[in-house]
């Protein structure tokens, strides 16, 4: 599966969706980063992913408590992988001693409870392995106290040692004359270095008998890092009532489905999101629509939810299917290669040509937005119309939005944004009337209708320009012109 | 106070500063070390930036090392813990990152000899304080920094002991002058108006903001640049924001243009967050009460006491009891000999 870019990601919004996620381990936070969609050929750990989403979301609040817990755990561990690594290699230092001994102290109490949970749950591919052993080496005491030092326990000799060392500290504490002081200090730094031998000794001992688990518990930092993803998975899917995708083979469809990231600032307007519901087959649909009308949003949101369902989340909608894509592609203006002096339509040509080598080898999702906007009309109209067909023709799904007319005709399905179809104009110009211009284009978005419908036959764009030129009202002598020439 | 034991009486928790390398901070540490071993109670010592070596590593003059006893709790970090002979216990990694690696907290199980290193900021030794009371240790010695970078606030240190010495000059008059100049400098007293102290706390965090002018009542007024300031104290409606919050360094170019015009000074306090701010030299200064005005601090140290060291690093030694007749006459603060037998030993 070829990825998105972290460009594209923004731009859909799956990196606002990935932020939201919020992993509490730093485990699950770095896993979270590295979120790729499954290849065609990982259709089962897909299947396996969402459903585990789904055992979690059975079980929510039934194991609420356990669920906090878990993630009380998870957020205090450490990352002690940079250790486990030297470890391989190099003997530990007493530092990292003491962050593995307190990494297997708080594993040993997170997994009784997540045994606990999963007795419930039944999470599938979640499991850990058992280091009591490897505790009971960095803690031969068996003190289970989150400090570390180097234990007589360890030996006999580096009792003695110590019992020589604390002997003479003594002595130099009680000794007035300076120059036996003198002597048992140098005394006692020959001990010290005896001292720091034994200590040596063990630690590379302790290493060794350490190693042969280092695996095991890199295994448990990795399943710390699903389980962690996953629980967060279902608790974004339970606050946003999302829904667990069907996985398809020919067809893609959402119904009522929403766009978190601009909901988000929508909501802060006090303005509400309108869902979108789509169906897509192989070959092209056309998304045609009154300015104002929100094409853009419809698109960013099925790629966003495609793209989400693919990485084994629940989609934000309220049915959905998505077939295993081996990749997506999103051709819009490309606010990059224009900073870099391409000419807005060079760069979009060059995208185009891209996504046409990909098609070829691939079962793509393709969105292109607006494509040759910028160019003039009479051309852009027949450009687009050719690629219309062109992806009519394959295999990939191809999800397209233009201004231009007679796009429709050459695609599979047409669609069109309800925009103000179903609003009396003439009462809407008076309310506008009674009001400002300014507030005029706030009371056109309030009464437009985001959502899509589904056009059968021939159809043109519809000429809501001309509507909102007439409601905003427009100068009239330039109305009279626009009108004559319709 | 004749004795460096009263401060370990009189406060919890006490941090050093020095004048100069060489005034005898180590040597000051290492005695409130003994006397605080001698009660037989928990403490904790860490440091500001790196201490501990044998020898100085600028003039190679021979350093006093710090030894402990067995309980004590350190905060070092742990690329310096190679160079620690004692018997130890890991309690914590703080996660505090300096230049010498992460700050590490630990127990000596033995006595021994140690190197400090410690945080730099006051909100990480606020931390690292934080975590020696959960281990038990409620007394707390920090070795502070030669410059004047990072000054414990009293949020992290009850009092501050300020050591100065024959290394600073060899002019024990100079000496006498820069050291009771900084002491009235460190005495700088807190802003005791709450209204004022919350608005400019609002302020504080706000980069964009240098100056910010706060009347008795709490109204504010933020201005971007220091520039500007002489002009708008100079007007009338400004009259009433009696407060002058410097957002940074205060250095003498921020204050000569208002000290040296007719700007109503009279009744006014400018105020600056902590000592360290403070970067001006004695003679602007001393403007600052000529013109009526008096200099305020956000975050108040408390300075306790002032230590003399008449031995120098560069070969010669002022006489002691001139040092300390000196010394005493120009500060109210007691003034402690630290090279004195009688008193160590």
């Amino acid at each position: 599966m070829i990825d998105l870019s972290y460009d594209e990601k923004v731009m859909i919004g799956f990196e606002y969706v990935i932020e939201a996620l919020k992993p509490v381990s730093c485990f699950g936070i770095e896993k979270s980063r590295r979120i790729r969609p499954f290849d065609k050929t990982q259709k089962a750990q897909l299947m396996k992913e969402l459903d585990n989403i789904e055992r979690i979301l059975n079980v929510y609040d039934r194991c609420r408590e356990e669920i906090d817990i878990l993630n009380r755990f998870m957020a205090h561990f450490k990352d002690i992988r940079p250790s486990l690594q030297r470890g391989e290699d190099y003997c530990f230092d007493e530092v990292e001693f003491f962050e593995l001994k307190n990494f297997l102290i708080q594993s040993r109490q997170m997994y009784p409870v997540f045994q606990k949970f999963n007795a419930v749950c039944g999470l599938a591919d979640i499991d850990f392995y058992d280091t009591e052993y490897a505790l009971d080496l960095v803690d031969p005491d068996h003190t289970r106290v989150p400090s570390f030092y180097i234990s007589e326990t360890y030996s006999e000799k580096l009792r003695e040692i110590r019992k020589a060392k604390k002997s003479i500290e003594i002595d130099i504490r009680t000794e007035q004359n300076q120059e036996r002081k003198e002597q048992l200090l140098a005394d006692r730094v020959r001990i010290v270095v005896r001292e720091e031998e034994e200590e040596s000794r063990i630690r590379r001992d302790i290493t060794d008998k350490l190693r042969p688990y280092l695996p095991k518990m890199l295994h448990n930092i990795q399943m710390t890092a699903n389980l962690d993803v996953l629980i967060q998975k279902a608790r974004m899917a339970r606050e946003n009532d999302c829904v667990r995708p069907e996985v398809t083979e020919d067809e893609l469809y959402f119904e009522n489905m929403i766009h978190p990231q601009i909901q988000e600032v929508l909501k802060g307007k006090s303005k509400k999101f309108t869902p979108v519901s789509i169906r897509l087959g192989r070959g092209t649909s056309v998304i045609t629509g009154a300015n104002m009308g929100g094409k853009s949003v419809a698109l960013k949101t099925t790629a966003l939810n495609a793209m989400l369902v693919l990485c084994g989340f629940y989609p934000f909608a309220e049915s959905a299917g998505v077939p295993m894509f081996e990749e997506i592609h999103f051709v819009a203006e490309d606010k990059q290669s224009i900073d870099q002096g391409l000419s807005s339509f060079g760069a979009e040509i060059m995208q185009l040509d891209a996504v046409v080598q990909a098609s070829k080898r691939a079962f793509c999702l393709i969105i292109l937005d607006e494509f040759a906007r910028g160019t003039n009309p009479d051309e852009g109209a027949v450009i687009v119309q050719a690629v219309a067909k062109y992806f009519n023709e394959q295999s990939s799904m191809t999800l397209m939005t233009t201004h231009y007319d007679n796009v429709a005709e050459y695609a599979g399905a047409h669609y069109q944004v309800i925009g103000l179809k179903d609003v009396d104009t003439e009462s809407l110009r008076r309310e506008i009337a009674a009001s400002t211009a300014r507030k005029g284009v706030d009371i056109i978005a309030k009464h437009m209708n985001y959502g899509l419908y589904q056009v059968f036959g021939k159809a043109d764009c519809p000429k809501d320009a001309l509507n909102i030129c007439r409601m905003l009202a427009l100068d009239e002598k330039i109305l009279t012109i626009i009108e004559k020439s319709y | 106070m004749k004795k460096l034991g009263d401060l370990i009486d009189a406060y919890k928790s006490l941090s050093m500063i020095g004048m100069c390398k060489n005034a005898g901070k180590t040597t000051v540490f290492n005695q409130l070390i003994r006397e605080l071993n001698d009660k037989n109670e928990v403490f904790a010592i860490t440091s500001i930036g790196r201490d501990g070596e044998s020898s100085d590593l600028v003039t190679g003059t021979k350093k006093p090392g710090i030894y402990v006893k067995a309980g004590t709790v350190i905060a070092t970090t742990d690329q310096l813990l190679k160079w620690c002979d004692i018997t130890r216990e890991i309690l914590a990694a703080t996660g505090i990152s300096t230049p010498m690696g992460q700050v590490i907290v630990l127990r000596a199980l033995s006595d021994g000899n140690i190197q400090l290193a410690g945080p730099s900021m006051n909100d990480q030794l606020i931390t690292v304080s934080e975590i020696f009371r959960s281990f038990g240790a409620g007394r707390v010695l920090i070795d502070g920094a030669i410059s004047r970078k990072t000054l414990c606030s009293r949020k992290v240190t009850e009092a501050t002991v300020l050591c100065t010495g024959a290394s600073y000059n060899k002019n024990i008059h100079t000496v006498v002058d820069h050291t009771a100049y900084f002491c009235e400098i460190l005495g700088a007293p807190p802003v005791k108006n709450e209204k004022v102290a919350e608005a400019i706390w609002t302020f504080k965090g706000d980069k964009g903001v240098k100056v910010l002018l706060v009347a008795d009542n709490g109204d504010s007024m933020a201005l971007s640049s220091a520039s500007g300031l002489s002009e708008a104290l100079y007007k009338k409606e400004n009259e009433p924001f009696k407060f002058i919050f410097i957002n940074g360094a205060l250095s003498d170019g921020i204050l000569k243009p208002i000290l040296i015009s007719n700007v109503p000074m009279k009744g006014r306090t400018i105020v600056v967050s902590d000592s360290s701010k403070i970067l001006l030299t004695a003679p602007v200064y001393e403007k600052i009460g000529i013109k009526g005005a008096s200099l305020c601090v956000m975050d108040q140290i408390h300075l306790a006491a002032v230590t003399i060291n008449p031995f120098s690093a560069y070969g010669y030694d002022f006489d002691k009891d001139e040092f300390m007749e000196l010394m005493s006459a120009k500060v109210d603060i007691p003034v402690i000999n630290v090279e004195d037998r009688e008193v160590y030993d």
